[in-house]
């Protein structure tokens, strides 16, 4: 098994603060990970230089054996946690974007799994509720054929309706050439979908193994473990 | 690249399209009273042109800050582009704007006062002086914003903070121009060859500052380049 | 399908015992077409390699079989029935005797007690 995703010892330090000490971490192909953590523990951060924007101060991280750069950003579907589409798009405006920049973009796809979403392309970007952009922004990451998806709280501020919703598009459209790295901290609605989990805390990995493997020897579900983890 | 170029126009149309409206109206407007204002008029009419020229301007600097400064750079970063790409793309945007707003200027302008001082000019300069000059503002707009994109980035990576990041771009701007106007003065009093454009009129420029603006152009554009792609953390 | 996961212990296990408890019951008959491993996914709303872990575990076992291309099947091994029935009867019976003794119950409690509530729970039943 190949690891799509290699990091060690990565650090990234600002002025005032050291976002990530030393974390080591790797993702096989196939895998689904859980990156796990409290706000401000590391996880965005380390998903940031994955995905390229941002830049470790040491350590390394590859993905696909390259460090981040114009290659690895074609090969990884990067899921932000900010509002990124452009104010004056329509849904289908977006939709043509992707598939204007990214060469592994499926339109078909994009336009069924618009459809599973009830998302109408002619809406615009800017008149959609916070669970709507958070789905539009899925159906956009999910369509591409990447190696790697990198997902910063799917779940984030969605209605419980919604959250089933993107559950199942993540599982319907997630394929075993590819992986994916999902970060929350509700562990609860998606723990089951995860095969493998990383704890991180204080810019560290303190914890990583299979899912199974944890309930089993722990006797505990990864909700409880995380609870225990950071109390 | 020509992707790039595409989103950037269109998602600056309203701005461009705001600018050339208020610009016709503005002169349709000044044409009823060419009569009883006299040379106020295409006075007036070239303010307009000046005014909706800094407004694209300014417009054309947000295409670099507002990548560096809002969440939409999230989506531009994480495109499969490289820093020169993403660089020249924004540069060629701000070329494509700015005419677009000069040649609606300047045509309202000549309609406005029935193309006399359009046939002045032609009579004094021939046209492949004239080809010159509107190079020359092209490449004075393109190096300027080069040099501005530059500062942005460098205040964008060096001082992380949002609104001391904007004005440390402003201080690094203020002083890069000085050491910049400063070093082309001392080359041009190094080297005083100087080149004649054509040969009746005495338009003339100095070699010397020539060569130094092309190189800093190109030293800036490969930093700039090379920082968006290498440096700058979202 | 309708499934309520205990988090606390592996999801393939469950996913196993399910697949037994459908065949044990005859709601599973010999050669049944079980879904897809994407399908099953979708439904329970777990990863599809969980799925695929289950299976494969269930194939190992003679459980079900897999036919390239066209999916897995339920097994029509002789007495797999019964020997399902077997196997399930005596995982509860160990657990709720070994859960008794922990009470602490001696043997002959345990089976008094067995034969008193056996008929009460049949009325329920």
């Amino acid at each position: 098994m190949y690891n799509v995703l290699e990091a060690e010892n990565l650090c990234k330090s600002y002025l005032n603060k050291r976002a990530l000490q030393g974390a080591t971490l790797t993702i096989q192909q196939g895998k689904i990970l859980g990156l796990l953590g409290p706000n401000g523990s590391g996880k965005t951060t380390f998903l940031k230089i994955a995905a390229g924007i941002l830049h470790p101060s040491s350590g390394k991280l590859l993905i696909d054996g390259q460090k981040p750069g114009v290659y690895t950003k074609s090969i990884v579907s990067y899921l932000p946690d900010t509002e990124y589409l452009f104010k004056w798009m329509k849904i289908k405006d977006a939709v043509q974007y992707f598939k204007d920049f990214y060469s592994d973009f499926d339109e078909k796809k994009a336009f069924a799994l618009l459809e599973f979403m009830k998302l109408d392309a002619n809406s615009s970007v800017k008149s959609l509720s916070k669970g709507m952009k958070e789905k539009l922004k899925l159906t956009l990451v999910l369509s591409r054929k990447a190696k790697l998806y990198i997902l910063d709280e799917p779940l984030g501020g969605v209605d419980p309706t919604a959250r089933e919703k993107i559950l199942d598009a993540i599982i319907n459209n997630f394929s075993e050439n590819s992986s994916m790295i999902i970060t929350t901290h509700l562990v609860n609605d998606i723990e089951r979908i995860f095969d493998e989990v990383a704890f991180i805390s204080d810019g560290e990995i303190v914890l990583q193994g299979n899912a199974e493997e944890l309930r089993s020897n722990k006797n505990k579900s990864i909700d409880e473990l995380y609870r225990e983890v950071f109390q | 690249m020509f992707h790039l170029i595409k989103y950037e126009l269109r998602g600056k149309l309203l701005t461009i399209l705001g600018i050339c409206l208020t610009v016709i109206i503005g002169n349709l407007f000044l044409m009823t009273k060419v009569d009883s204002w006299q040379i106020g008029a295409p006075v007036l009419s070239g303010f307009l042109g000046g005014g909706a020229l800094v407004v694209i301007c300014i417009a054309s600097l947000t295409l670099m800050s507002d990548y560096l400064y809002d969440d939409q750079g999230y989506l531009l970063f994480t495109l499969p582009q490289s820093g020169v790409s993403i660089m020249a793309s924004r540069l060629i945007t701000a070329v494509i704007q700015i005419s677009i707003v000069m040649t609606v200027s300047v045509s309202m302008f000549c309609l406005l006062d029935q193309g006399r001082l359009l046939n002045a000019i032609l009579q004094q300069v021939e046209i492949h002086e004239l080809l010159y000059f509107i190079l020359m503002h092209l490449w004075t707009v393109v190096s300027t914003l080069t040099f501005m994109y530059f500062c942005m980035v460098v205040g964008r990576i060096a001082l992380k903070g949002n609104k001391v990041g904007k004005i440390g771009s402003f201080i690094i701007f203020f002083l890069l121009s000085i050491a910049r106007t400063g070093l082309s003065v001392a080359i041009a009093n190094l080297f005083p060859q100087m080149v004649q454009i054509h040969s009746v009129t005495t338009m003339t420029m100095n070699v010397g500052s020539m060569i130094f603006d092309i190189v800093t152009f190109g030293i800036l554009f490969m930093a700039t380049s090379y920082l968006l792609e290498h440096k700058v953390d979202l | 399908m309708d499934l309520e996961f205990d988090d606390k212990m592996p999801i393939y296990l469950q996913i196993m015992d399910h697949i037994k408890m459908d065949i044990a019951t005859e709601k599973l008959k010999a050669n049944d077409k079980l879904p897809s491993v994407r399908e099953m996914a979708t439904m329970l709303k777990v990863n599809p390699n969980t799925l695929q872990r289950a299976y494969q575990e269930l194939e190992r076992l003679g459980i079900v079989y897999t036919q390239r291309g066209m999916g897995t099947f339920v097994g029509e091994r002789k007495h797999m029935i019964d020997d399902l029935k077997q196997e399930m009867a005596k995982e509860v019976i160990d657990s709720f005797i070994l859960r008794m003794k922990r009470l602490g119950f001696s043997e002959e409690e345990i089976i008094w007690s067995i034969s008193k509530n056996i008929t009460e729970v049949n009325k329920h039943v």
